[in-house]
């Protein structure tokens, strides 16, 4: 156990390290990318924008100012381009934002998926079965950000009704209420994909499980079907959901769901991320991708051990 | 400079090129129009007594890059700091045109300029304080200008010309020697390498509004620096909230009426990226005005007709152009150059932008005293067409240059489609905002033609015909003048009237026939003046609306009803 | 948030175990490709969505022959000033805006009462009440929208399509590598797909597409430049290749193991005959499910990057560069937003479908699923 956690935490730094000198490799290789000459602005002169090269160190080479960023950021002084921004200050604050949503998404996706996914498998070639499986289906086929333009414009901005309030994040010290009501369009959009997701996997699971030698065995000894349902297949079945949605839930308070935060203004680490990419400034970008990176590589160790923890047959390794 | 443009889809942080500066309309030529609702404002701001109220609050858009007054260089920086950090002379608290008039500020009187046009002198009001209490002094002007090149500032441009600016800015060491104060009388004197007919403008700029001589030589944004107007930031947290209240030492009788005592007691601008939410926290009230968001022309109607004693429209300085690089080719021939003026038809392109525009064909915009409209290129494609053959350039490939923000790229899609008509094979190529205006201001990119747009950073010709088409200040990279428009005679017109001081009747006359003789050239194809719309929470009074030529609405004379 | 692909969809029912859980007696000399075929035959939903998506296909690949003979215009022809007659009465295509006097209609200046502002308004679909111009209205440029919806499809298929097949083409190369020879390539391999795991999608699609959108690339002799399709294509398959590599690989590792493996290196076969020869036709069938699933991926994921600026390139017309157009006139013009969206949902609907057919199709125990 303790060499699973040295090997994993190895691992995950370096993947870490990798994946900011990845997205750093990509920027800093961009031609008409001199940040000097962005930051003088349009009333430069030649000597301001020596200046500034020097003073921000982009006459050193590409792996010292790699270096000096990494340096900044875990000193916290790193800031952004554009505006001298704290880069870990903007991050903080887009967090209550991502994680709300997250969160919240999160509950509704992994309800809703679970529900629909058991109501199908039951219903297995009856109608119920085949409406959810078109809805799943649809809902896994609509681009989420058209989605949540749509649903803006209709629920929110008076083309049908105007009963959800319009984009904007509250913070929930400000109002629980408003928190709530502010991001339950935003929960349900993003969920929607998810939610035709897990429930068509889930189904595909129980179906598959129902079939299984140690159900027909349960099935044959006379346990009810309810029981059966909950005790053996539920549990297993549930094994790779609880896989997806550690990553899934990982991704999305990662900063992966720019879209949605984009489309609904939500200010949260996504959106500042798209920004940031959107401006040409790296220093964010860098954090933005740390941020992310970290929380998807800390998800995919605690969705090893809730494995090993559900199977016993699997050993973290 | 370019107004910082948002961008519909995310709210930008400050596009790095991003802007500055307006000119309301309420008057200017050929009809451009004030407002939805006649704009009442004769407000002196002197003093508002009877008038404060408890607080304003703003939805704006995320476009400050800093509220340190050394480094902020947009629109909404300035918007927001015009207030707070009081340059040694500024522009009158007025509507219209007449606010570019220069009154002093921190200075007792307007600089007295030598007859060489090489020496300012000004000298200090007594008694002044920052918002943290200590004294202004002299001398803090002076370390301001320094501090401007210890923070790299974008505006040290300005200062070259000074003497002893150059080698300061090249070294960082000793001070600028062309600058002497004297803090026991309060005199300051400047001197020049050369005349330089915007300087005092330049003196007007939030670059040169004093701040301690201790302030640190970095940003401050987020620990603004004390200041010495009217209001003071108490806070800023970056792409969320600014905070203003009243600066305890600010007394308005000090200065003759030229700064305002101010009407809100605290002000709030609460950063909000989209235009729409904007629009409904200002209709519900939540927010009392909607600061650098348009109204998304989809909603204009619906607003303009529920709202319309809340709505102002206003035409600040600003010219959208194509150039086109007259050192490559086609456009190295004077008469596809004029083809293309010819061929663009200005209506349509107005039609893009939902029709909140006035077409123009004129360098500068209509709310200059030096603007004189003529009519060299009314929409004649024939004509067009026929040049392009005369030419001998027909069927040649064309690259048509843009960045992908906002509105814009729409212009450039009209403009290649035109392009085709007449014979050329154009293709769009869209390019960031971010990157978009070093990479064709630099010569390798060799840009053929494109779209650009200029918003003033001081109501003065100098900073059209100078900045963005003399010859002489053509460069390798970060090239403003992306036509490459170098003629000889111009240059030496321009550097003429840079020598003169003070912009009299006579001097407008010669700007108003430099418009001409470079469009004669065609370096350019203006193509319209663009209008933005103010709109405001039902609670505002808006006889007190107050729209100034380079800071646009002015939220310290405002009023609620 | 795009779609994500995952594994385990995959991993456990599909091909890799096909050839051994088919019961001998049900095969009697049939290839399991025809007996994939035979159920796929009877399942006539997937074959109507099949039919769908080649009904899309058709009419993308008309969109010259649309815009030519019944809207008679270009996708980038500008129509602003021009009036179009729709059932007899002319309508400008962008009506004129500013500040306009109710009565005449003509520009006017502030302070009259009949002096409203309006804003220059593109014209709504006409449904074919304008002899076929303008059938779903125009944008802000005073395009055919119709046209350039055609067009965009185009594009996007282009770039869903060509980014799936080197994304699945890749991936296979690397999964056969990886699972063929094991050991350090094996371990290198495995780790470029963790470092890429690690990436949000779209935070790297964006971060690539930017960049490349700039000036295209231009290094190791190959040369795109910069608005190319190639750019959202190359920069979408390559962000998915781990989504599809993992779970190809852990096939390829169980059949390595395999005796006809075992029997095949023993003949002295060499490794790249192994990986072709006998390697992928056992994992084919999981790489065609692949296939189909990931071009309606890639088209979301396509939508989604040209959303954030960082996919197609205006004035090329695709379907996300569409919506984002029309975002701005959702209140006035609601179908120019709506249209290319769903377009998208039918034709991703319809590669989801048919790609669900397929797999269950190829996979003997889905029809055990649908019997319980």
């Amino acid at each position: 156990m303790a060499a699973f956690f040295v090997r994993r935490t190895v691992g995950a730094a370096l993947v870490c390290v990798a994946v900011t000198f990845v997205v750093f490799l990509i920027f800093i290789v961009v031609p008409g990318g001199d940040p000097a000459q962005r930051i003088a602005g349009k009333n430069a002169t030649q000597q301001n924008i020596v200046n500034i090269r020097h003073s921000w160190g982009f006459d050193q080479p590409f792996y010292v100012q790699y270096w000096r960023m990494l340096k900044k950021m875990f000193s916290g002084t790193l800031v952004s381009y554009t505006s001298q921004q704290n880069v870990i200050q903007q991050i903080k604050q887009g967090m209550p934002a991502t994680f709300s949503l997250t969160i919240g998404a999160g509950i509704i996706w992994l309800l809703f998926g679970i529900s629909v996914g058991v109501i199908a498998a039951v219903t297995a070639g009856r109608l119920s079965d085949r409406v959810i499986t078109v809805l799943a289906l649809i809902g896994i086929s609509m681009p989420v950000f058209w989605l949540g333009i749509v649903a803006r414009y209709y629920l929110a901005e008076g083309g049908l009704t105007s009963i959800f309030p319009d984009g904007e994040y509250v913070p929930f010290t400000q109002s629980p209420v408003q928190w709530f009501w502010h991001l339950l369009l935003p929960w349900l959009v993003l969920a929607v994909l998810f939610i035709g997701f897990y429930g068509r996997v889930l189904r595909g699971n129980i179906l598959d499980t129902i079939n299984e030698d140690y159900v027909r065995t349960a099935k044959a000894k006379g346990l009810s079907r309810r029981r059966i349902l909950l005790k053996h297949v539920l549990r297993t079945s549930l094994i790779p959901i609880v896989t997806l949605f550690g990553l899934d839930f990982a991704a999305v308070l990662g900063g992966g769901a720019i879209l949605t935060e984009t489309v609904f203004d939500l200010h949260g680490v996504g959106q500042y991320a798209a920004q940031s990419i959107n401006n040409f400034d790296l220093p964010p970008i860098m954090g933005v991708t740390l941020y992310g990176a970290f929380f998807i590589v800390v998800f995919s160790v605690l969705v090893d051990l809730f494995y090993a923890y559900l199977d016993p047959r699997i050993r973290p390794t | 400079m370019n107004r910082s443009v948002r961008w519909k889809r995310l709210a930008t942080a400050a596009a790095f090129s991003a802007g500055v500066a307006l000119i309301a309309a309420a008057c200017g030529g050929g009809g451009s129009s004030g407002g939805a609702t006649t704009s009442g404002g004769t407000s002196t701001g002197a003093s508002a007594s009877g008038k404060s109220f408890a607080s304003f609050n703003i939805a704006m858009d995320a476009g400050t890059d800093y509220l340190d007054p050394g480094l902020s260089y947009t629109v909404e920086g300035w918007g927001v700091m015009w207030n707070v950090y009081l340059p040694l002379i500024g522009y009158k608290h007025v509507n219209g045109p007449d606010g570019a008039t220069l009154v002093p500020y921190l200075a007792q009187d307007l600089p007295q300029v030598s007859s060489d046009g090489k020496t300012y002198t000004l000298r200090l009001r007594k008694g002044l304080k920052y918002s943290d209490g200590t004294p202004v002094k002299a001398s803090d002007f002076k370390k301001t200008i320094e501090r401007d090149f210890i923070v790299d500032s974008p505006g040290v441009g300005f200062f070259e010309n000074i003497v002893g600016a150059k080698q300061f800015e090249k070294t960082k060491k000793g001070d600028i020697s062309g600058i002497t104060t004297d803090d026991a009388t309060g005199k300051i004197t400047i001197r020049l390498e050369a005349p330089q007919g915007d300087f005092m403008n330049i003196l007007a700029t939030e670059f040169a509004a004093p701040v301690p001589g201790n302030a640190p030589g970095k940003d401050t944004s987020t620990s603004p620096l004390p200041s010495t107007g009217p209001y003071m930031i108490k806070s800023y947290q970056p792409n969320k909230q600014i905070v203003e209240v009243r600066n305890p030492y600010f007394d308005a009788s000090k200065f003759d009426g030229n700064v305002p005592a101010g009407n809100p007691d605290k002000v709030t601008w609460d950063i909000i990226g989209d235009d729409n939410v904007a629009l409904q926290r200002t209709i519900s009230g939540q927010d009392d005005w909607m600061s650098y968001h348009p109204i998304p022309t989809d909603r204009l109607a619906s607003v303009q007709q529920k709202y319309a004693d809340q709505l102002k429209v206003f035409t600040p300085a600003n010219t959208y152009y194509f150039f086109m690089n007259t050192r490559v080719p086609p456009f190295d021939n004077v008469k596809v150059r004029q083809a293309v003026n010819y061929a663009i038809n200005r209506d349509a392109l107005v039609r893009i932008v939902g029709g909140l525009a006035q077409p123009t064909e004129n360098i500068l915009p209509p709310t200059y005293p030096q603007y004189e409209q003529h009519n060299l290129y009314p929409y004649n494609l024939e004509k067009a067409k026929r040049l392009v053959a005369e030419s001998g350039t027909k069927g040649m490939e064309v690259t048509v240059w843009n960045h992908e923000r906002g509105i814009d790229p729409k212009f450039t899609a009209y403009l290649t489609d035109v392009l085709n008509k007449i014979g050329f094979k154009a293709k769009e190529k869209i390019v960031n905002a971010a990157v978009y205006w070093t990479t064709i201001g630099n010569q390798a990119t060799k840009a053929q033609i494109g779209f650009a747009d200029w918003f003033q950073d001081y109501p003065h010709p100098l900073d059209w015909f100078d900045v963005l088409l003399n010859g002489e200040r053509i460069t390798q990279t970060h090239n403003n003048n992306y036509a490459n428009y170098d003629n000889k005679k111009v240059n030496a017109e321009i550097d003429d009237l840079k020598k003169s001081p003070t912009l009299t009747p006579e001097v407008n006359k010669r700007w108003k026939a430099l418009d001409k003789t470079i469009m004669q050239d065609a370096p350019w194809a203006p193509f319209l003046n663009r209008q933005f719309t103010d709109f405001f929470s039902s609670r505002v009074d808006l006889s007190c609306y107050e729209n100034h030529v380079l800071y646009e609405f002015d939220y310290a004379t405002i009023c609620v009803k | 948030m795009a779609q994500r692909v995952t594994e385990s969809e995959f991993t456990l029912d599909t091909a890799a175990a096909l050839a051994a859980a088919e019961p001998a007696s049900a095969i009697r000399g049939r290839s399991p490709w025809y007996l994939a075929w035979r159920r796929l035959r009877r399942n006539y939903v997937a074959f109507a969505f099949l039919g769908l998506f080649v009904l899309i296909l058709i009419a993308c690949a008309l969109a010259g022959v649309y815009a030519r003979h019944v809207a008679h215009t270009g996708p980038n022809t500008n129509h602003i000033l021009e009036t179009v007659r729709v059932d007899g009465k002319p309508v400008p295509v962008i009506s004129q805006g500013g500040y306009i006097d109710k009565k005449t209609g003509k520009p006017c200046t502030t302070g009259g009462s009949d002096c409203v502002l309006l804003s220059a308004i593109p014209i709504g679909p006409t449904w074919f009440s304008a002899g076929g111009r303008f059938v779903l209205g125009a944008d802000q440029n005073g395009r055919d929208i119709a046209v350039r919806l055609l067009y965009g499809g185009r594009n996007s298929l282009i770039v869903g399509i060509g980014s799936s097949a080197l994304c699945v083409f890749f991936a296979v190369v690397l999964a056969l590598l990886a699972g063929y020879f094991r050991g350090w390539v094996d371990f290198v391999i495995t780790r470029f797909f963790d470092l890429f795991y690690a990436f949000p999608v779209v935070l790297l699609g964006i971060a690539l597409g930017s960049a490349l959108a700039i000036n295209g690339f231009h290094r190791f002799g190959i040369n795109i430049q910069s608005g190319s399709l190639w750019i959202p294509t190359l920069v979408i398959s390559y962000v998915l290749i781990p989504y599809v590599g993992r779970p190809l690989r852990g096939q390829v590792l169980s059949l390595r193991e395999k005796e006809f493996v075992e029997a095949a290196i023993a003949q002295g076969a060499s490794p790249l005959r192994i990986m072709f020869t006998d390697l992928l036709p056992n994992i084919a069938s999981s790489v065609l499910v692949f296939f189909t699933l990931i071009i309606a991926n890639n088209i979301v994921l396509e939508a989604g990057l040209s959303y954030l600026g960082a996919g197609v390139q205006p004035p090329t017309p695709s379907w996300g560069t569409l919506i984002t157009d029309g975002q701005d006139l959702i209140v006035t013009r609601p179908w120019l937003a709506l249209a290319p969206g769903i377009a998208i949902i039918l034709t991703v609907l319809s590669l989801n479908v048919f790609g669900d057919g397929l797999r269950d199709a190829l996979d003997p125990r889905a029809k055990v699923k649908v019997e319980h």
